[in-house]
């Protein structure tokens, strides 16, 4: 495992009509990392995900997971896990027997499906028919199936769907501990605090095109300031000299972009700048994400 | 393809649906059997027939009902269970699923027949006995007859495989095919204007193959052929079917 399993998404296109449901994206994820797909309901992300994994023929560029695309990988399961949406089992079928499944088309022992189901911790419910289950549970059979084959690289869309908040607590530490084992992480998501205390870096995209793609820490750095200050007209020339790009929001409050409130406050003090109040307006993944989206988290 | 057939088998044994489909066609084939001897009538497909024995035989044919709906429902389950996704995911050439799935209906309807001709040799042999009829088939003539059944009952179950994969609606290809076995196919044998051309169809081809005789008069092909034209219409849903419906996105 672990020898480097690369995403990479090149200008993927897909268009349903007229409808470009996914638009020139490009991003990729590494190795070693867990990637959060951002986005709102809508934005083309599990389009994004199903073209990757060979279900959904693109329009116009390709995906390739290791270099090749999934259609030619040898024996998937060894290579990609992937978790769809929580609901692809035979209502009549255990968990189990959903495993033993895929055990067989890969040749694989029917201890893996033991082993899986350890995993996700449904050993007890293994022999129950899925109808019984509840949508948490489903996550799981869902997660012990991308597991099967012990793959270095994971995609799951929206795992989180349906999980009580200790369900998300426990999927939390699970991802944490499978991307410590080096795996490539591919983890979309609508919910952005659920990806942003496990995610190395992300990938928002809004009405199927890339907004933006980065290191959390390098996008959850320099966002907006509001700064309020008698002394406007000339305060904002200072920040602008600074390098900041200032817009003027009220009368006396400018709003800036580029610096951080620390920045902003030691111009001020240099510069003799009268501050009624200054704001960092940034408090976590989610503002950035309200930001480029214009949609707010949805919980 | 041996893991994706034990893969499909798996399948097919982990939920009920073969067993109830099993008792379906037992129970099918108990009735028509004891209806083909109870109900028959003296005449040219009479009892002490020749005919009349084969049709008495034949009668694990009543499964094919069962069968055809066993392999539609293993093609169209996958799209409303959404199963085609981790099905497709773990084999990304989706035409080697339905050839694994073609083999393995193959194979399952071959055991249907079995079980269903071991029910209608248990009803007919004490019950011709007990009419004191003699029966005139040779051993080959029977074993003709009962292996054309089970090869009709296990086509059949391929045939609904290729009609799972050209239409994906589960409930659209089991009324449509439950209507073309009960109402059209013997409707267009039976009228003599679109019998010539109805012997090719499924349902006489199959009668065929089963050495079926509903209707003295019905054109009718020779074993062999009638096999082979049910093979090919099978064959033909699969692969059209692929083609235009399996290889559609699945979203």
């Amino acid at each position: 495992m672990a020898d480097g399993h690369r995403i990479e998404v090149e200008g993927l296109s897909k268009s349903f009509g007229d409808v470009h449901a996914v638009d020139a994206l490009s991003f990729s994820a590494e190795p070693g990392e867990v990637t959060g797909f951002l986005g709102p309901n809508g934005a083309g992300k599990t389009t994004t995900l199903r073209m990757l994994l060979g279900l959904v023929e693109p329009t116009g560029g390709r995906a390739t997971i290791g270099g090749a695309t999934y259609a030619h990988l040898d024996r998937p399961a060894d290579v990609v896990g992937a978790a769809l949406e929580a609901s692809s089992f035979h209502p009549g079928r255990s968990g189990r027997d959903h495993l033993r499944v895929y055990c067989a088309v890969n040749g694989y022992p029917d201890t893996r499906a033991d082993e899986s189901l350890a995993l996700v911790g449904l050993t007890e419910a293994a022999h129950r028919p899925v109808r019984g289950y509840s949508l948490g549970m489903r996550q799981r059979l869902g997660l012990a199936t991308a597991l099967v084959g012990d793959p270095p690289v994971l995609v799951l869309d929206e795992p989180s769907n349906g999980l009580d908040p200790a369900g998300i607590a426990w999927l939390r530490g699970f991802l944490k501990r499978l991307a410590g084992e080096g795996r490539t992480m591919l983890v979309s998501s609508h919910a952005l605090s659920e990806v942003q205390q496990i995610a190395d870096r992300v990938v928002i995209i809004d009405k199927g095109r890339l907004v933006r793609d980065g290191r959390l820490d390098e996008l959850t750095a320099g966002g907006r300031v509001l700064v309020t200050t008698p002394d406007a007209e000339r305060f904002a020339g200072v920040l602008e000299s600074a390098g900041a790009t200032v817009s003027r929001r009220s009368g006396e409050t400018l709003e800036t972009n580029g610096l951080t409130a620390r920045d902003v406050g030691r111009l001020a003090f240099e510069h003799r700048v009268e501050l009624h109040a200054l704001e960092n307006r940034l408090d976590g993944l989610e503002q950035i994400f309200f930001l480029l989206t214009g949609v707010e988290d949805q919980r | 393809m041996t893991a994706l057939v034990r893969a499909e088998l798996r399948k097919l044994s982990t939920t009920w649906l073969w067993l109830w489909m099993l008792v379906l066609g037992l129970a099918m084939t108990g009735a028509t059997t004891s209806a083909a001897i109870g109900f028959a009538e003296p005449g040219p497909l009479g009892l002490q027939t020749a005919a009349g024995q084969r049709t008495v035989f034949a009668q694990a044919t009543a499964t094919l009902v069962v069968a055809g709906i066993l392999g539609i429902v293993a093609v169209t389950g996958e799209f409303t269970h959404q199963t085609a996704t981790p099905t497709f995911l773990a084999t990304p050439r989706r035409g080697r699923v339905v050839v694994a799935k073609l083999l393995t209906y193959a194979a399952a309807g071959l055991g249907y027949a079995a079980a269903c001709t071991a029910v209608v040799v248990a009803v007919a042999l004490p019950w011709l006995a007990a009419k004191d009829v003699d029966v005139v088939l040779s051993g080959t003539d029977l074993a003709r007859t009962l292996g054309g059944v089970a090869l009709e009952v296990a086509l059949y179950a391929v045939l609904g495989v290729g009609l799972g994969c050209l239409m994906r609606n589960q409930i659209a290809a089991i009324v449509g095919f439950v209507v073309y076995i009960f109402v059209l196919g013997p409707i267009l044998s039976g009228v003599h204007s679109t019998s010539e051309v109805a012997q090719y169809l499924p349902y006489q081809a199959g009668n065929a193959l089963g050495r079926l005789t509903s209707s003295v008069d019905a054109a009718m092909l020779g074993q062999a052929a009638g096999g082979l034209a049910l093979l090919a219409w099978a064959l033909a849903f699969a692969a059209l079917g692929t083609r235009v419906a399996i290889r559609r996105d699945i979203t």
